[in-house]
């Protein structure tokens, strides 16, 4: 056993350089590939456990008498990670097409309830297109502009034919000027117009055919618990009540399942054209080396200790630091990934991962260096040196 | 004792077959210096490899001391290229990240002497004239000094067969003398040793000179030593 350490720490004196190269390499791959997990296996996760009905936040309509509702930014950011919601809304007097859009996120009045003498609740589904906008409705709805300054506003098809207006007009509701930004029909409400780019970003609007006279006493959307450092806004005149907000589905999620599963497929190809360096580094480039101790006088079980057990040593220190390196530089990743896809990711280790990498690592070991074993054993010595 | 019984190594080419050693027999005396030459293909280097185990004949034997190397296991084997006999090559074969001490070390660990060794491989590089240089790195000698390291190494366990392919085929004329005269060196301590070397210059300095082609000994003869002694 001396023996055999004593040749190991010869060995491995030379090979710090490389180490180091294998530390780098290895780091920077895991890093990525724990990152990448993590934020497959997380965040639908963290979207399930963020529905939470319990909080409530107050909005204030835009411009007062107008029927626009703004919020803010933090808050937009947060409803934007969903591709669904329902809103709970409670109104004296109502219209069934109330539309609550934010950007791309449409909540589209879906259910109507009569609460009792002039109350209603309003559900609403959110539809999102996100990031992955289809590209047919980019290009039905370009030409309309909705929510354009303060006297925007959409009108139903039912609204417009009774108040007699088209698009482009002006007309007069709750004794306030509107121009009418585009007729819908209520039923496609959000399919109509949602993914116009000039909507102005990080602002709620609520757009109503108010020809019924409509008041809302307030809005209030729930979010979940940790979204609760948004401030309160002052309730304005004009102000309406959404009484729960939470994803009924995730469609989006599907999707950048699959572009990080993707990305997972090409960090794993790169793993394993690091594997292939790694080992190359350790037995490939040995095989001569072998022949020489052999010469020397070495047996099998002697060489196969050497390089098995350096093989282990590194395998282990590389996972080690390359898992505690790995740490830092996923969160970093999973910030990069928050911003690029407008969401919190958040970190957590995973202990059994540098445990199976290891086995696989060892495992891959044992067969090269079996496979290098059983090549040096089939050329003489004097091919392999005679050649060096 | 070397003693070389109807050897024969043959190798296949395509469909025919090449024969490196053909029925080559021959003896060694304990303490002889034998150089053996011939041209490039002639079968010298082959018939050392034999020797050392490095490369098994197809047919014949080979007998060091008595023990049919044919009939020798796994570890006899290393046992024997590590203790019996002590390999020279023309490409010195050191470990290049060593030092200079370690690689002379190596054959001494090798064999299970894993304690102070500094005795037995200080002498070694004595017996070269470098030990002034054991904590070099071995990649930074010359050529000729990385031979002498190389015959260090091959004499720290104190075999009784030096086996040496070349040794002076990468050095030039000063160097080389220099290696021949330690392997004369060795000679008079009693060692034997089987030299392979196509530079007849050198080959007279053995005591007796080995011609081999095509795979045969031509001629087996005894020179007549003057400047060795």
């Amino acid at each position: 056993m001396k023996k055999l350490f004593k040749l190991i720490w010869l060995e491995t004196s030379f090979l710090k350089r490389t180490l180091i190269v294998i530390f780098v390499i290895l780091t920077a791959f895991s890093s990525a590939f724990l990152a990448i997990l993590s934020v497959i296996f997380d965040t639908p996760k963290g979207i399930i456990d963020g529905i939470d009905a319990g909080k409530k936040h107050y909005f204030e309509l835009y411009g007062g008498e107008s029927l626009a509702l703004s919020a803010p930014d933090k808050t937009a950011d947060f409803a934007e990670r969903y591709d669904a919601a329902l809103c709970y809304g409670t109104i004296e007097g109502t219209t069934q097409n109330a539309v609550l859009s934010f950007n791309d996120n449409v909540f589209e009045s879906d259910i109507v309830t009569k609460l009792g003498s002039g109350e209603y609740k309003l559900e609403y589904r959110v539809e999102r297109h996100g990031y992955f906008v289809p590209a047919k409705y980019a290009r039905q709805l370009k030409y309309f502009a909705p929510f354009e300054g303060e006297k925007g506003i959409l009108l139903c098809n039912e609204a417009a034919k009774e108040l007699k207006v088209k698009a482009g007009q002006n007309v007069e509701l709750n004794g306030r000027e509107w121009t009418v930004l585009a007729v819908f029909n209520k039923s496609k409400v959000a399919h109509d117009y949602t993914e116009t780019d000039s909507v102005v970003p990080a602002a709620w609007y609520y757009v109503v055919d108010d020809s019924a006279g409509v008041r809302f006493d307030e809005l209030y959307l729930t979010y979940p618990s940790a979204e609760t450092t948004f401030a309160v806004w002052k309730k304005a005149p004009n102000v309406f009540t959404i009484s729960k907000i939470f994803e009924e589905s995730h469609e989006n999620i599907a999707l950048v399942q699959t572009y990080y599963g993707y990305l997972a497929i090409l960090l794993g190809a790169l793993n394993l054209f690091l594997l292939y360096v790694l080992f190359s580094l350790f037995f490939r480039s040995r095989k001569t080396q072998i022949c020489r101790f052999k010469l020397l006088g070495a047996t099998d079980i002697t060489v196969a200790g050497i390089y098995l057990v350096i093989a282990l040593v590194l395998i282990v220190a590389s996972i080690a630091v390359a898992s505690a390196f790995s740490v830092l530089i996923s969160k970093f990743i999973l910030d990069l990934c928050g911003k690029l896809f407008r969401g919190t990711y958040t970190y957590h280790y995973r202990v059994w991962l540098p445990f199976s990498l290891l086995g696989a690592f060892v495992l891959l070991a044992v067969v090269n260096f079996a496979l290098l074993q059983r090549k040096v054993s089939r050329v003489p010595i004097a091919e392999e040196v005679r050649y060096e | 004792m070397i003693s070389i019984d109807d050897l024969t190594k043959k190798y296949v080419t395509g469909k025919t077959d090449f024969f490196a050693l053909s029925n080559v027999s021959l003896q060694i005396a304990d303490g002889e210096f034998v150089a053996v030459t011939g041209k490039s293909g002639s079968g010298k280097s082959t018939l050392l490899n034999i020797l050392g185990t490095l490369d098994s004949p197809t047919s014949g034997s080979v007998t060091v001391d008595g023990a049919n190397l044919a009939n020798l296991a796994h570890r006899q084997i290393a046992q024997y290229r590590n203790k019996t006999v002590g390999f020279v090559f023309q490409a010195f074969y050191l470990e290049p990240s060593y030092t200079v001490y370690d690689n002379v070390e190596l054959p001494l660990i090798l064999a299970g002497k894993v304690g102070d060794n500094s005795g037995k491989v200080n002498a070694a590089l004595q017996a070269v004239g470098l030990l002034n240089k054991s904590s070099e790195k071995a990649r930074t000698l010359s050529g000729g000094e990385q031979q002498r390291v190389a015959i260090a190494r091959a004499i720290v366990n104190d075999p009784s067969y030096i086996l040496a392919d070349e040794p002076c085929g990468n050095l030039d004329t000063t160097n080389s003398n220099k290696v021949m005269e330690i392997l004369a060196d060795l000679h008079r301590s009693g060692k034997t040793i089987v030299m392979v070397t196509h530079d007849a210059e050198d080959a007279a300095r053995a005591e007796r000179i080995v011609t081999m082609s095509d795979g045969k000994i031509v001629s087996d003869e005894k020179t007549v030593q003057t400047h060795l002694a």
